[in-house]
């Protein structure tokens, strides 16, 4: 079976949208008219090309218009009253901890600070360069503080299977040295939200089968927990909560609403750097059905790693083929790997547009569409993969009318690259900008994102309506 | 000091394996290295560092005073770093109230802690913690100190790899044969598929994407310090329905080949599946009680079709405890003792494993049960037995030197067709098949030795579609040997010799990139996985400087030894890449590179890679050759051999098995089945430690 495509997912969306739509609105929303928010946060890797390719040609706090977008972000044209632009801010362990282990070091495990704000330790289940974690990261805050189980929010990993988790390969944590595995086969992910749906007329009684299987294993290894070793035992009860956790989503309602066509992954996740363009638009496609029929209202998004993922190859770039990693480092002094990367970092707003058009298209009990409700968080690590510079970080800001985000507007609070690409450029740190979206989700008594070492605390200017 | 990891500081982009284990923080490491690497890394030089730095919150609270370390500072200068905060540490360790160590007792939540509850009961960090507070302030003893040298008088010398040890200094035949505490494993991916394979009848090559990853001791995949996370879980029930849905289809496809209702497709049909697919799946008897209990699965489904039915009972056995834990509990006649001798079926489960690398058959948990294994002779006859039965014990030869070399269809990497011509992730197969083809076929039926498995110009190719044949040219050539379905072809002596040489392992995503030889990555994983020796990580990770193009590889590779933090372990490194350099990056014989003569003499230290005593080899072939008679290769080739079998890496204690082990290796000429037969047979193997298990 083919991927999807982009045209299916359209198609499937549009169908769905003109077949009546009483059975796709989401039931919460329904009960009381107003629907609730999402935040999808999404990590790109390698780093961007700030100059050249990412800045609008704009001066802070100006207001954005499509003519002047940069390359890279021209794909979302289109959207530019629902985008904010960020730049100005570093990584904010660069600011605070720069004696520890310091993503400077660590340039590829600077992701796994982006959306924590915490520095990097060494995580104990893996071992190498890139073995840094950190965490607790805000998406996990975020759920907690809107009365959800942060186990439910979906951590996704575009390409990126299942080995040993590393700080270059995972940006959600849900603790200090807790990094979270996600899902990364699309199949699998589907099977979780949609496939007691797909299992049909026969589900109830899988269901009843199923449990009983979980609870015939609960027995036997509550059995053997009492006759093992400490460590064991404490191995064993996470098993044990596992087993809980699945017989309790057994006895939840399932999901109403329209599954979508049930994807195939490709036979070797190897291959992704070869195929990534059909395969990240699935996933982008998945998302949209999962949020559509509110299988979630958090979702940490990562595309493969800081490091040996993706090939050139599907850019029609100067550079027709070869791993975009060692480009990433030439891109400050070749002009075609520059160029190399800003198609990169364009393939990503690509598919970000193409999310949104999905997301637009889904409707909400208001009369808005889920991407008004919902707040996409682009984020990278690196401002400049060439030299793993995680100063002037650039992010985009999607989607979310419903927040208290004024956007439209291009912000910069720095002065980069004022002073050399490692030198303090005037920059604020980023936990900034997370605390600052808290606020505009309407958390108003959370006072700092990040560390709470990192004293530079507070909301960014101009940032907030009203504010 | 620190195991390798070698996506390397200058540049390098490639994923490492991952080990489990944090560097150093083996409780009995030298006390510098235990303390950066599993308290000031891990949490003290980063949660605590925050409020305990010079004028924080917590410093103003404390005596927990700590300073920086800068991790680019000279070796000496960073230990002098390192060694100011450990006396921090050994202070507050030794410091007590109430009889409770105060550096436990803060980051615990208690004595009013500041920062509250840094360090949760049960976690990794509040283990190594304790067991640096019994060490440093408690007196605790570490069997591994070097004779007259207390452990914690090591100094910390720095990052070098001529501190390390080799691994020679693990193995020591004088000491008893003690035994290490475990934790239970669960089945490898390898394994689950294998189960799935042997004992359900579906073979699926990618279902190990399906499942949670495996950790690792050294190249060879472990479970044992994994517990199960609850997306871990969810892969299993996951996994558990996609097998289930494929041996439906299966059987739906091939006439009921697969549950062989010779009376209809009934509950009868469907109890004797159980009993005898239980058997298998738990290596044990099913109880009645479970029998029961998994029938009433199956009766779930009273008014739905067999296959219905027997989906959901398929789904319930494979999420059981016993199909997916290596459960042991010891033999019952030694259930009082702190070390036991394994149940029947617990060796037998053990044995299967490593020697078949597949669980045990029907018949074998029957000879279990019939006593065969209570001696240690019964145990060595029936491994002598199983590796003269080719068919059985080739499966894990193949798998074992695959895992070893990392020699799997995962490790390829697409070639540039603009570079490397006519190579295909369908030639990297072949290749792969044929390398650890043929070190089964000289591991069993060509003599065994293991300087012939390092040295010998050969390799096995089947029959006249198998690009192997092609890649070789050795269409119309007469084989030397045959060896089941393959033949046994010679190659040229003056370019392969042994294992390293097979292009499947030069021409992997570990050893070469799409487009070129790596010799960095080469000589990182022969140290690593060849010589087991170990180094210190990288201390850094910047992008290479500018180097001048179009020369050879050595002026490549020049500015990883101009100077440090590079030099000392690539001035190591490098020159065991560059002796493979004969090779491109799809394993090719070559003479030249980018027009310039390869030129790959070179040496390394016998005993220790800085050992004044150099073995010094003029080209590639010789250099492979050496290794086969080099003591440490040997001695590697015996742990990674031991990790494979026990499942999890050698400790301190196994060293008097260990060395006996390696004792018999040697005594029998390097004899490969020799060795199989003394780790089946050794203490470490046969026996384990429950002491301190008790509930």
């Amino acid at each position: 079976m083919r991927p999807w495509s982009r045209r299916d997912f359209l198609k499937m969306t549009a169908l769905a949208s003109a077949a009546g739509l009483a059975g796709l609105v989401p039931r919460r929303a329904l009960a009381d008219g107003v629907p609730e928010q999402r935040v999808v946060f999404y990590t790109s890797p390698n780093g961007s090309r700030i100059i050249g390719g990412w800045r609008p040609m704009l001066s802070s706090g100006q207001a954005i218009t499509s003519d002047k977008l940069g390359p890279i972000l021209s794909p979302l044209g289109r959207y530019v009253d629902q985008m904010l632009l960020v730049e100005g801010l570093d990584l904010a362990t660069e600011h605070f901890f720069p004696q520890i282990p310091g993503v400077r070091q660590r340039g590829h495990a600077a992701r796994s600070t982006l959306w924590s704000g915490y520095p990097l330790t060494q995580l104990s289940t893996c071992q190498g360069d890139d073995s840094m974690g950190s965490g607790p990261t805000m998406d996990q805050d975020l759920a907690r503080a809107w009365g959800l189980d942060p186990a439910d929010n979906h951590i996704i990993k575009i390409g990126k299977k299942g080995s040993c988790v590393f700080g270059n390969t995972c940006a959600h944590y849900a603790g200090l040295h807790s990094p979270i595995m996600g899902d990364f086969r699309q199949e699998d992910y589907f099977q979780r939200i949609w496939g007691d749906q797909a299992a049909g007329s026969g589900s109830d009684r899988a269901k009843v089968a199923r449990h009983m299987g979980y609870e015939l294993a609960y027995g036997r290894l509550n059995e053997l927990r009492q006759q093992v070793s400490v460590a064991d035992q404490e191995g064993f009860g996470r098993h044990l909560e596992s087993l809980e956790r699945a017989m309790r989503n057994l006895n939840a309602d399932q999901l109403a609403c329209d599954q979508p066509s049930q994807p195939t992954d490709p036979d070797d996740l190897n291959l992704f750097r070869f195929n990534y363009v059909p395969f990240t638009e699935t996933w982008f496609a998945l998302i949209a059905a999962a949020i559509r029929c509110q299988a979630s209202r958090i979702f940490g998004v990562t595309w493969g790693d800081e490091g040996a993922t993706g090939n050139a190859r599907h850019l029609n770039s100067v550079i027709p083929s070869g791993d975009l990693h060692p480009i990433s480092h030439e891109a400050d002094r070749d002009p075609d790997a520059h160029q190399v990367m800003v198609d990169f970092n364009r393939f990503h707003a690509q598919q970000l547009a193409q999310f949104m058009d999905l997301l637009a298209a889904i409707p909400e009990a208001d009369g808005t569409t889920a991407l008004d409700n919902t707040l996409i968080i682009w984020g990278q690590p690196m401002g400049e993969g060439a030299t793993h510079s995680s100063r002037n970080l650039p992010f985009v800001l999607l989607g979310g009318r419903r927040t208290r985000l004024r956007m439209g507007y291009y912000h910069n609070f720095g002065n980069w690259p004022s002073g050399g690409k490692w030198r303090d450029h005037g920059g604020r740190p980023h936990t900034l900008l997370l605390t600052t979206i808290m606020h505009a989700l309407g958390l108003d008594n959370v006072d700092h994102v990040g560390h709470p070492d990192i004293t530079d605390k507070g909301n960014l200017d101009n940032v907030l309506l009203g504010a | 000091m620190l195991l390798v990891s070698f996506a390397s500081a200058c540049g390098s982009q490639v994923e490492p394996p991952a080990p489990p284990v944090p560097p150093g923080s083996g409780e009995c490491a030298p006390i510098v290295e235990f303390f950066e690497d599993a308290i000031w890394k891990p949490f003290l030089g980063s949660t605590c560092y925050g409020c305990h730095q010079e004028g924080g919150a917590g410093a103003r609270a404390s005596e927990l005073v700590l300073s920086p370390v800068d991790p680019f500072a000279e070796p000496l200068e960073r230990g002098a770093q390192l060694g100011a905060n450990l006396a921090v540490a050994r202070r507050m360790a030794a410091k007590e109230i109430a009889g409770e160590s105060v550096l436990l007792m803060k980051p615990t939540g208690g004595g009013d802690h500041g920062g509250g509850i840094i360090l949760p009961e049960g976690s990794r960090n509040l283990e190594m913690l304790r067991a640096f507070v019994e060490r440093v302030a408690r007196g605790g003893a570490c069997p591994d100190a070097p004779e007259g040298q207390s452990p914690d008088s090591f100094v910390d010398e720095g990052d070098n790899v001529c501190d390390s040890p080799p691994v020679t200094a693990r193995f020591d035949a004088e000491q008893s044969q003690q035994l290490p505490t475990m934790k239970t494993a669960r089945l490898t991916q390898w394994q689950y598929r294998s189960v799935v394979h042997r004992v359900l009848g579906y073979y699926e090559n990618r279902l190990d994407q399906r499942l949670p990853p495996d950790g690792a001791a050294g190249p060879i995949p472990n479970t044992q310090d994994l517990s199960l996370s609850a997306a871990d879980f969810d892969r299993y029930t996951s996994a558990a329905r996609h097998v289930a849905e494929k041996i439906l289809e299966k059987d739906r496809s091939q006439d009921g080949v697969v549950f062989a209702c010779a009376r209809g497709r009934n509950r009868s049909c469907a109890e004797a599946y159980l009993r005898r697919t239980a058997y298998r799946l738990f290596r044990r008897p099913i109880t009645d009680r479970e029998f029961n209990s998994f029938i009433n699965i199956y009766n779930v489904g009273s008014r739905e079709s067999f296959d219905a039915r027997m989906r959901y009972l398929i789904e319930a056995l494979l999420v059981y405890p016993d199909t997916l834990y290596h459960l042991e509990r010891g033999r019952e006649l030694d259930q009082n003792l702190d070390e036991r001798r394994l149940s029947r079926l617990e060796i037998v489960n053990r044995l299967a494993f490593f020697l078949t690398s597949h669980p045990p058959t029907e018949e074998m948990l029957d000879e279990a049960q019939a006593g065969r294994f209570d001696t240690d002779e019964g145990v060595e006859s029936w491994a002598r037995e199983l590796l003269a039965q080719e068919t059985e014990s080739r499966y894990a030869m193949q798998h074992f030197h695959q895992r070893w070399l990392n020699i799997h269809d995962d490790a390829y990497i697409e070639k540039d067709e603009d570079h490397v011509r006519n190579f295909s992730a369908e030639t990297f197969s072949a290749l792969r098949r044929s390398a650890v083809v043929w070190a089964a076929y000289v591991a069993l039926k060509g003599g065994g030795s293991f300087r012939q498995l390092m040295s010998s110009a050969s390799t096995s190719v089947t029959g006249p579609n198998d690009l192997a044949k092609e890649y070789f040219g050795l269409e119309g050539a007469e084989p030397i040997d045959t060896y089941g379905q393959f033949e046994i072809h010679e190659l040229p002596a003056s370019e392969r010799a042994g294992l390293i040489t097979q292009p499947a392992f030069l021409a992997s995503a570990w050893n070469s990139d799409e487009a070129s030889s790596r010799p960095i990555l080469r000589g990182a994983n022969l140290l690593k996985d060849v010589f087991c020796d170990e180094l210190a990580p990288p201390v850094n990770n910047f992008p290479p400087p500018e180097r001048p193009a179009n020369q050879t590889a050595a002026d490549d590779l020049a500015f990883t030894v101009a100077a440090q933090p590079c030099k000392s372990c690539h001035e190591q490194m490098n020159p065991l890449g560059l002796a493979l350099e004969s090779y491109d990056a799809a394993g090719r014989y070559r003479q030249e590179d980018r027009g310039h003569p390869i030129v790959t003499q070179g040496e390394y230290g016998q005993d220790n890679l800085c050992d004044e005593e150099r073995v010094s080899f003029p080209d590639s072939v010789a250099f492979a050759r050496s290794l086969g008679e080099n003591p440490r290769v040997q001695a590697c080739y015996t742990l990674q051999w031991f990790r494979y079998a026990l499942r999890r890496d050698a400790t301190p204690e196994d060293a008097g098995s260990l060395g006996r082990i390696h004792e018999r290796f040697l005594d029998s000429d390097l004899n490969i089945p020799e060795l199989l037969v003394a780790i089946a047979t050794s203490r470490s193997f046969l026996y384990r430690q429950f002491a301190a298990e008790a509930p």
